[in-house]
């Protein structure tokens, strides 16, 4: 595919707020949805929370109180912190699944409807594959993004207050030493980020062009042999599957290193805690509960550091497709028919009724009439079209007689793709938990 | 289940070595991981809460208190513990490093080599099976679905051996501490795991519905935009707007229901988890009160939990995504299963040398077996029998239908021939390989395809090794070397995917340029003027006037001006010849040839006079 008509747009490096917010109001009219699920979002970062409090108050009953310990009290507050979670990830995994899928769905028809408006010339530099993709792929990516990123950032956000809050209650010295993990960890994460986008940027672009590949060679596949071009076609798309290899490694390299480093992180922050509790402890300054809490706690504080680390790398991966979508959202027809013209073609439409005479539609032609265009093609294009100025007269025609005005977007309810199920880490009394995460 | 195992595993040859060193870096970064929980629990119970060191003390929580200097040392130095921790997490996250790097250079290279073979697949799939097949569902397959499967040998093939190994390795560590804490603790893992299971096989079909919606709606979406001009050229903006929102709304519905499932699965599943931390947590807290338990090892099972329920949870996924990919590699197959074109032996000596140009088709049948065979007993030709002498030009006429197109694939082999004869030189064409065949003839489509390369680089897709100089000379003799001079970068224009940015008649040319510059022995022109004016069309045929004692041609045409070069003239109708001679022939006879010349000659006649006349545009 050649790089003159895969023209990929200019992208920025950093995180485009302004792009996200505006694919975000896309997304507002499934209010229905965002309630319940940021609130899902909220209620499952409390009981996160909840039962690492849990467990401290158990043991430090168990230590002190021994068998008058109350038993049932525990059971029956980590059954209902349990029965609330559950629900809420009930509710979180259906909600996001139906802003996801509705969200896409919107999307999708409304690029369908846009480039249905587009002159020709819109589709000389794009190949049908790089579309599809448009249309495919990168809708139910943006959709994905939008729907889970929004409910990780919530819990995310949510979680981290209620960590650094419950520290900070604790023991605040020993909670600000655990929390002092962060700002490395912040700088390595943005490093690693901005890696893994230009990785993942190259992954879309040489998937967009296998696409348009196959798309090329199934449609010229009767040109490829009578020309007997096979061993050729492959040779030329071996290159760009080379090319897409490259930068997949590279970019699961890249997100096999930096997982690591945030897990090692992870546990420098619960070896301070255990550190400084223990010490503490041993002085009569914290009881075993708490240190046991604190550790836990240090664990699971990078949990959602993760998490939002993960959606805002997802979000810049995806920035190309949403640049992309969004840049073919906003794209306006050249050719447009005037005010005057929409006039007549409503007069028109109207006339097709059956009222209107033929002195109310001058200039506008039926579509049963004909008109022929006649051109030598020996005289054609005097610069840099290579079209012929019949054929471009023709297109022009047909766009204005197919031109109707764009209906503004109604609010929808529909959406898209199937995302993969999409898993969050329980709440564990264990520090180490960690999550498995989709590449990007 | 064992089947779909036995699918991956054939998927993985030449890339096993490489997955055992990514499980094996794997394994070692589970099992130095599982180190940190026991410095934890060492920490607490003996430098910490004091507890002193029982003779009957775990072996593993005495060899590493034994390792700290003991519980004295360990209390006067506690920062060696948050040091052992991180070294551990550090080489643990070595070796997982190493799993993720490995493991993407296999799985990826894995779907590298499956779009490769797809794409020479479907290169060389007969021609047959393309007229059926649905680009969009194609194209779907080898995009969608080798993507899904990339993803599942990048992820998921870790995560089961990790899963396995954690059941052969973990309860031996997790007894060593305690037998009645390691029952406990997993004593609703069984009920996860079946959960699971039941829960693949039942939603394996929603997976493939999804799968099947997505591809309906691409090819609906790749149809549209392919075919958008004559969309807009008749207006149907509207109608392909109603047409695309049909499966758009499906792939949405499919896609909820599988979600409704997923919400059900993963709040189930949690449950069932957190009641076994629950379980652990208030067991152990009873049992530290009859002091049989301690603070140490209760945070360290419920650390082990942690590190273990995830993957066992993990398993509803791992086999959902395992039943996701086996119905993408089933959809894949189905591509890989049908059969190529078959091959002759090659005959190297037989085919040193190119062909005369003398064809002789004898009682020549054809059906298309995708239609069946008419109601009439009649198929696409019925009979045909001619002789083509080198460097003669045979031109085809006949209504639609009437089997002209389909001669020229059955001499390009681009279908085989029922029964009957067509000899190259005396040699029976179904006995030559379809590519020499193929190398032998130059052929120009009604539609011809170009690609989304430069024109050079089209024009030399005959012939890769042309220099200038003959592209010019093609291109001179087909009347687009001035055309092409026109554009902003001449030669080296990029035109649009099907040649899209170039007029009908524009990519008509450029094909015959193609063609010629190939220098054929075989020249077959498929109704390859009909874009081109008459005038134009007059200056080609000169010059391919000028070659002929160079190239047999066969010329399809329906625009008699075009036949009246030829040399003969065979006129088709329902698959027979019923007319054969040379131009003044046929004009003189009665029929089908002289009907059309006389309506041709008439039409143009008119349009002559209205051209001429001002003011009747």
């Amino acid at each position: 595919m050649s790089a003159q008509l895969q023209q990929e747009d200019d992208f920025k490096a950093r995180l485009d707020a302004g792009l996200w917010w505006k694919i975000f109001l896309r997304a507002l009219h499934l209010k229905r949805y965002l309630i319940p699920l940021a609130i899902a979002a909220v209620v499952i970062a409390m009981c996160d929370a909840g039962f690492a409090l849990v467990t401290r108050w158990v043991i430090d009953g168990v230590v002190t109180s021994g068998g008058a310990a109350p038993f049932t009290r525990y059971i029956l507050v980590y059954l209902l912190l349990t029965v609330l979670l559950c629900a809420g990830i009930w509710v979180f995994i259906d909600m996001a699944g139906n802003i996801s899928n509705r969200l896409a769905h919107d999307i999708r028809r409304d690029c369908f409807d846009r480039l249905q408006q587009l002159e020709f010339a819109f589709f000389d530099t794009r190949p049908v594959g790089w579309l599809i993709t448009r249309l495919t792929s990168d809708c139910d990516r943006l959709a994905r993004i939008i729907s889970w990123g929004f409910l990780d950032i919530v819990w995310g956000l949510t979680f981290l207050v209620m960590i650094a809050a419950c520290l900070l209650i604790m023991n605040w010295k020993l909670g600000l030493i655990v929390i002092a993990i962060v700002p490395p960890l912040a700088v390595i994460s943005k490093y690693f980020q901005k890696k893994m986008l230009l990785s993942a940027r190259d992954i879309r672009k040489y998937n967009s062009q296998i696409t348009a590949s196959y798309n090329e060679s199934i449609q010229g596949v009767r040109t490829t042999k009578t020309l007997v071009r096979e061993a050729d076609n492959l040779a030329e798309f071996k290159q760009v599957s080379a090319r897409m290899l490259e930068a997949s490694v590279l970019n699961a390299c890249q997100n096999a290193l930096y997982y690591p480093i945030v897990t090692t992180l992870g546990s420098l922050a619960a070896g301070l805690a255990l550190w400084r509790g223990g010490w503490l402890t041993l002085n009569d300054g914290l009881t075993l509960g708490t240190l046991v809490a604190f550790v836990n706690f240090a664990g699971m504080f990078f949990n959602p550091i993760n998490s939002l680390a993960q959606k805002l790398t997802e979000m810049q991966g995806a920035q190309a497709a949403g640049e992309r979508v969004m840049g073919l959202l906003a794209t306006e027809p050249a050719i447009k028919d005037s005010a005057a013209v929409l006039a007549r073609l409503a007069a028109y439409r109207k006339a097709d009724t059956g009222n209107r005479t033929e002195s109310d539609l001058s200039g506008i032609r039926s579509p049963q009439s004909a008109i022929a265009l006649t051109a030598t093609p020996n005289r054609s294009p005097p610069s840099n079209s290579a079209t012929s100025p019949s054929a471009t007269k023709a297109a022009r025609w047909c766009c204005r007689i197919s031109t109707s005005p764009s209906a503004p977007a109604k609010p929808s309810r529909s959406s898209a793709p199937p995302a993969a199920a999409r898993a969050r880490s329980s709440p564990s009394c264990a520090g180490s938990m960690s999550r498995p995460r989709a590449r990007s | 289940m064992f089947s779909q195992v036995q699918v991956i595993w054939s998927l993985m040859r030449g890339h096993r070595l490489r997955y055992g060193f990514a499980l094996g870096c794997l394994v070692l970064a589970t099992v130095i991981n599982f180190g940190v929980p026991l410095i934890g629990s060492v920490t607490i119970d003996y430098a910490v809460a004091n507890k002193t060191l029982d003779a009957d003390a775990p072996f593993l929580l005495a060899l590493i208190l034994r390792a700290f200097g003991g519980a004295e040392h360990l209390r006067e130095n506690l920062w060696l513990a948050p040091v052992a921790m991180v070294l551990l997490a550090g080489l643990s996250g070595f070796c997982s490093f190493l799993k993720g790097w490995q493991a993407a250079l296999a799985s990826d290279g894995i779907a590298r080599r499956l779009k490769d073979e797809l794409y020479d697949h479907l290169n060389h799939l007969p021609a047959r099976h393309h007229d059926r097949a649905d680009t969009g569902d194609l194209v779907q397959r080898c995009t969608s679905d080798v993507e899904t499967t990339r993803q599942f040998l990048a992820s998921q093939v870790m995560e089961i051996g990790n899963a396995l190994f954690l059941a052969g390795a973990a309860f031996p560590l997790l007894f060593s501490l305690s037998v009645p804490m390691t029952l406990v603790s997993f004593s609703l893992i069984g009920p996860i795991v079946f959960y699971a299971y039941f829960y693949f096989r039942n939603v394996k079909h929603v997976f493939k519905e999804v799968d099947e919606a997505e591809g309906a709606l691409t090819g609906v979406i790749q149809e549209n935009l392919t075919g958008i001009r004559v969309v807009r050229a008749f207006a149907r903006q509207d109608f392909e707007r109603g047409k695309f929102a049909v499966p758009n709304a499906r792939y949405r519905d499919r896609s909820l229901r599988m979600l409704r499932l997923m919400s059900w699965y993963w709040s189930i599943s949690d449950f069932v988890a957190l009641s076994q931390i629950g379980l652990t947590l208030l067991v152990g807290a009873l049992w530290i009160t009859q002091g049989t338990f301690s603070v140490g090892l209760l945070f360290a099972f419920i650390s082990y939990l942690g590190i273990m329920l995830w993957p066992v949870r993990q398993m509803g996924r791992i086999l959902t995504d395992l039943g996701k990919t086996s119905v993408a590699l089933t959809r894949i197959r189905e591509i890989l299963a049908v059969a190529r074109d078959p091959e002759p032996p090659a005959q190297p000596l037989l085919l040193a040398q190119p062909i005369s140009g003398r064809i002789t088709v004898r009682d020549l049948h054809f059906h298309h077996a995708s239609a069946g065979l008419p109601t009439d007993g009649r198929g696409a030709l019925n009979g045909i029998t001619f002789d083509l002498r080198p460097g003669e030009t045979l031109a085809l006429l006949g209504p639609s239908g009437s089997g002209k197109s389909t001669l020229m694939h059955l001499l390009l082999r681009l279908y085989d021939y029922t029964t009957g004869s067509i000899q190259f030189d005396g040699r029976e064409l179904s006995s030559l390989p379809r590519p020499w065949v193929r190398s032998q003839i130059g052929v120009v489509m009604q539609e011809p395809f170009l690609f989304s390369k430069s024109l050079r680089d089209n024009l030399r897709l005959g012939r890769g090794d042309a220099p200038d100089s003959e592209i010019e000379a093609a291109t001179r003799a087909a009347c687009i070397h001035d055309t092409i001079l026109t554009f902003e970068h001449g030669y080296n224009t990029l035109i649009g995917e099907r040649g899209i940015t170039l007029s009908g008649g524009q990519r008509q040319r450029v094909a015959i340029a193609r063609a010629i510059l190939k220098h054929p022995p075989l020249l077959i022109l498929d109704d390859a003027m009909s874009a081109i004016d008459a005038e134009t069309e007059t200056l080609i045929l000169g010059a391919l006037k000028e070659r002929r004692g160079r190239a047999t041609t066969l010329v399809i045409a329906h625009r008699l001006s075009t036949l009246a070069h030829a040399d003969r003239v065979i006129v088709l109708d329902h698959g027979r010849i019923i007319q054969t001679g040379t131009h003044e022939e046929l004009s003189a006879q009665p029929g089908l040839y002289r009907r059309l010349w006389q309506i041709q000659s008439s039409v143009e006649s008119d349009l002559q006079a209205e051209l001429g006349t001002p003011g009747k545009t």
